[in-house]
């Protein structure tokens, strides 16, 4: 057991390798990643000053926030409403569905609007629309188990003692379920923060957003050291999201 | 012949909390011995320290003479049936069974044929269940093949953790009728864990019992309920009266243990007294009547024909040589 | 009024996520010249695909292993946190470690097979650790202690009982991992440099390259459909697994 534990620390600390150096490097005062030419703030700076990295950091939170406030709402009156494996089933089926096939359905859809209807959604609609798509099976799916957790006797024992569905939501299950659904939220912002196939598929050249801009790079290989404070800042929902996810999990277990 | 069992002064402790205090028991080769006593007793803990899947923080273990003690559990030549049965999922009656055979490389078709001799021993037709997969087994043919499976490796020693708890009574008893029949037949050493004293008769020639990880006694049945060595053992190893001596005028320190069948009711009784029956119930061969008397409740069994009912004030007692006394 | 907005909550994910597909199933019908993908190209993604999950797996088993035995909490947050991080950012901060790694070492992994294969593992190992500690966290200590106590040694009763009954658990890890990395887009392309040429890139230059509509919805719903399927299996495999 001594080993394995070894074992897994030197498995976690390979983990956090690849992610540490992009943060260490954006701190770095040289443009060569192999050269530590000291501690500075200035890619930060140059950041800042950019105003397309502005643009795009500002349009990947505002869709974000707007993906994960709706579809985790929903996602909850779905696990309450609709229990019962055929429902699970569509929004598992829709979790694990690769994401290009995905992301390609959706461009086709859209298209076909653009083309028979005259509506052309891509664009920040389309983007939205894309990560709804997903993020709202997902919430469903991350809620279920929780939302199981509440059990019908309590609802059952609410709505006895005169409160009505809406006052038992709201007064019963909310408070119990508050933590799942900060979790749930912040898991879904953090994927509709990071992803981008879906988004490259259904944004249109204008509008453009953190992964956009990070894959424009990326893509092109090496990058310079502004694209390591863009990646480092666009870590911290996702370490929000796991932690916060990992303390709500704990009070129910 | 079965080996000898022996542990001297063992001690297993959990963070702060200490499953075993120091226990001591002598089991003789051959010998069928029951560990007895109430859950969280330590008993299940002193069995999986004799198999050695606990190591004893303090304390030597002994089998046939031979220090175990840091021995890993597949080299001390024990086998044991577990009381969930522990039964592999993923492998079939016969191949459960051949497993400890086939661990030793024993060649295949001493496999075949030890397999077949250890299904015939539990009673299970091995041309019907060599191929059938465990979880299509009733409960009691699980047992049965949980059985075989410790038995077909010849063990020395058999320990046996609740083999029968999750059984219906009858199946329960048939299987031990068994077990005690293959026991003598066999001549292996058998350590049985249970919580239910009947079962401990059944199957035990001496019985351990134990309390909060420690042996509180250690004898055949009948030393245990004629001699029971405290108020515990007098309450657990069956019913018994038990009166603060200073109330019968028996001396200041200790307690009176009168077994509830050496209570008479109007009857010839060398010490007397004056109670109210408050209860009266129906059980089989005898009724079991209860007086209350001095603030005390008395058992009493008596005869089904005995004229009592709920109300009536009788005279009852018990012959003096039956009152046996403990000091705690 | 609860049940109303869940079910046009529920119309709401068919309607975005399934209905799409009825798209590709137009641009289908369609008809045109299909062009399907080259063998060689499907070869590579299918190895890719394959080295990638059994890498995971073989990795991840000691650490879920240990985790389900004696890990604590911390440790099992540490190694599932990375789920959260995204793709992108991942094969971005690899593309950083393989320059450094060049420079250092010489040795060149950037628009290798050896380099997208180590991406695809390094985003993976969490779905394998988290799909194997579900596996071995089920698993009794019984059936372990009897096969110790029948002459079983430590590895041999791991071989013959542990292993044994946590191979749904891995079967179900493979198939999981095999399906996310077989439609994998962002890895080949980074990482891969779009030399390592895979499925999931074809796909996306039929869409942003050639607008092959045909091809990509025909590729998509094949990808689709392996993917619902091998779903059903796990699914399956796990259930069956709860004996």
């Amino acid at each position: 057991m001594r080993v394995l534990r070894i074992y897994t620390w030197a498995l976690i600390a390979a983990m956090y390798v690849p992610i540490g150096v992009v943060v260490v490097l954006s701190f770095n005062n040289s443009k060569l990643p192999y050269v530590w030419g000291g501690f500075t703030l200035r890619w930060y700076q140059a950041l800042f000053g950019w105003d397309l990295a502005w643009q795009a950091v500002l349009n990947s939170t505002v869709i974000a926030l707007g993906v994960a406030l709706l579809s985790t709402l929903l996602g909850l009156f779905m696990a309450y409403t609709l229990r019962g494996d055929r429902y699970i089933a569509f929004s598992q089926g829709a979790v694990v569905m690769p994401e290009v096939s995905e992301a390609l359905a959706f461009a086709a859809a859209l298209s076909l609007l653009k083309d028979y209807a005259n509506v052309n959604l891509f664009g920040p609609v389309g983007v939205f629309l894309a990560h709804l798509a997903y993020t709202l099976p997902m919430a469903h799916v991350l809620m279920a188990p929780y939302v199981s957790y509440v059990g019908r006797n309590v609802v059952e024992a609410a709505r006895i003692l005169g409160a009505s569905e809406l006052r038992t939501v709201l007064s019963v299950i909310a408070p119990i379920l508050f933590p799942a659904f900060i979790a749930t939220f912040l898991i879904v912002f953090a994927n509709s923060f990071d992803t981008y196939i879906k988004t490259a598929f259904t944004t249109s050249p204008d509008f453009i957003t953190a992964p956009i801009l990070l894959w424009n790079y990326a893509a092109r290989g090496r990058g310079d050291p502004t694209i390591y404070a863009l990646a480092s800042l666009m870590l911290i929902p996702s370490i929000a999201a796991a932690v916060i996810y990992f303390r709500a999990v704990k009070r129910y277990s | 012949m079965g080996l000898s069992v022996e542990l001297k002064d063992v001690s297993v402790q959990y963070g702060s909390f200490q499953a075993l205090k120091g226990v001591s028991l002598f089991v003789e080769g051959g010998e069928g011995l029951v560990l007895l006593g109430p859950s969280g007793s330590g008993k299940s803990t002193l069995l999986r320290t004799i198999a050695g899947l606990i190591t004893p923080t303090r304390g030597r273990v002994y089998i046939g003479g031979r220090d175990v003690t840091e021995l890993p559990p597949d080299r001390r030549g024990v086998s044991m049936v577990f009381q969930d049965l522990a039964l592999f999922p993923h492998l079939d009656v016969f191949e459960n069974v051949a497993f400890g055979l086939r661990i030793r490389k024993v060649p295949d078709d001493e496999v075949r044929r030890k397999v077949r001799w250890a299904l015939e021993l539990v009673r299970l037709d091995p041309d019907l269940f060599l191929k059938r997969r465990v979880h299509e087994l009733s409960g009691g043919q699980q047992q049965r093949v949980a059985l075989a499976r410790a038995l077909v490796v010849e063990p020395e020693v058999l320990l046996l953790d609740e083999p029968f708890s999750h059984v219906d009574l009858d199946i329960k008893n048939r299987l031990l009728e068994e077990l005690k029949i293959l026991h003598s037949k066999l001549g292996f050493t058998l350590i049985y864990v249970t919580h239910d004293r009947f079962e401990a008769v059944e199957i035990g020639d001496r019985i351990a019992l134990m309390k909060e990880g420690e042996m509180v006694q250690v004898g055949k049945p009948i030393e245990l309920y004629k001699k029971p060595k405290n108020r515990f053992v007098a309450e657990f190893f069956g019913e018994a009266n038990i009166v603060p001596t200073s109330a019968l005028g028996l001396g200041e320190k200790g307690y009176a243990v009168i077994r509830p069948e050496d209570v008479v009711i109007g009857g010839n009784a060398t010490y007397k007294l004056k109670g109210q029956v408050v209860d009266v119930t129906f059980l089989w061969h005898y009724l079991k009547v209860e007086i209350q008397s001095n603030g005390h409740i008395y058992k009493a069994y008596v005869d089904l024909e005995t004229p009592v009912s709920v109300g009536d004030v009788v005279e009852f007692g018990w012959d003096v040589r039956d009152v046996y006394v403990v000091e705690e | 009024m609860i049940k109303k907005v869940a079910l046009v909550a529920f119309a709401a994910v068919v309607l975005l996520f399934y209905v799409p597909f009825l798209a590709l199933g137009y641009y289908m019908s369609g008809g045109g010249v299909l062009k399907l993908p080259s063998m060689s190209m499907l070869a590579t993604t299918f190895m890719l695909a394959l080295v990638t999950a059994a890498i995971a797996i073989a990795l991840a088993y000691p650490a879920a292993y240990y985790l389900a035995k004696r890990g604590n909490e911390l440790e099992f947050a540490l190694l599932i946190a990375p789920l959260w991080v995204g793709t992108l950012l991942k094969a971005y901060s690899l593309l950083v470690v393989f320059s450094v790694v060049e420079r250092i070492t010489g040795i060149v992994l950037w628009g290798t097979a050896l380099g997208v294969v180590v991406g695809m593992v390094y985003e993976y190992f969490p779905y394998a650790v988290l799909t194997l500690y579900a596996a071995i966290e089920k698993l009794s200590e019984t059936p372990t202690q009897a096969a110790r106590v029948l002459g079983a040694s430590r590895a041999q009763a791991f071989l013959r009982v542990e292993l044994p009954l946590t191979m749904p658990g891995v079967v179900a890890a493979f198939i999981l991992i095999f399906l996310f990395a077989v439609g994998e887009v962002i890895m080949p392309a980074v990482l891969g440099a779009w030399k390592v040429y895979t499925v999931g890139s074809y796909i996306w230059d039929l869409y942003f390259k050639a607008r092959d509509f045909l091809s990509g919805s025909v590729l998509s719903m094949l990808l689709a459909a392996l993917s619902l399927l091998a779903t059903y299996v796990v699914v399956k495999t796990i259930r069956s697994f709860s004996i």
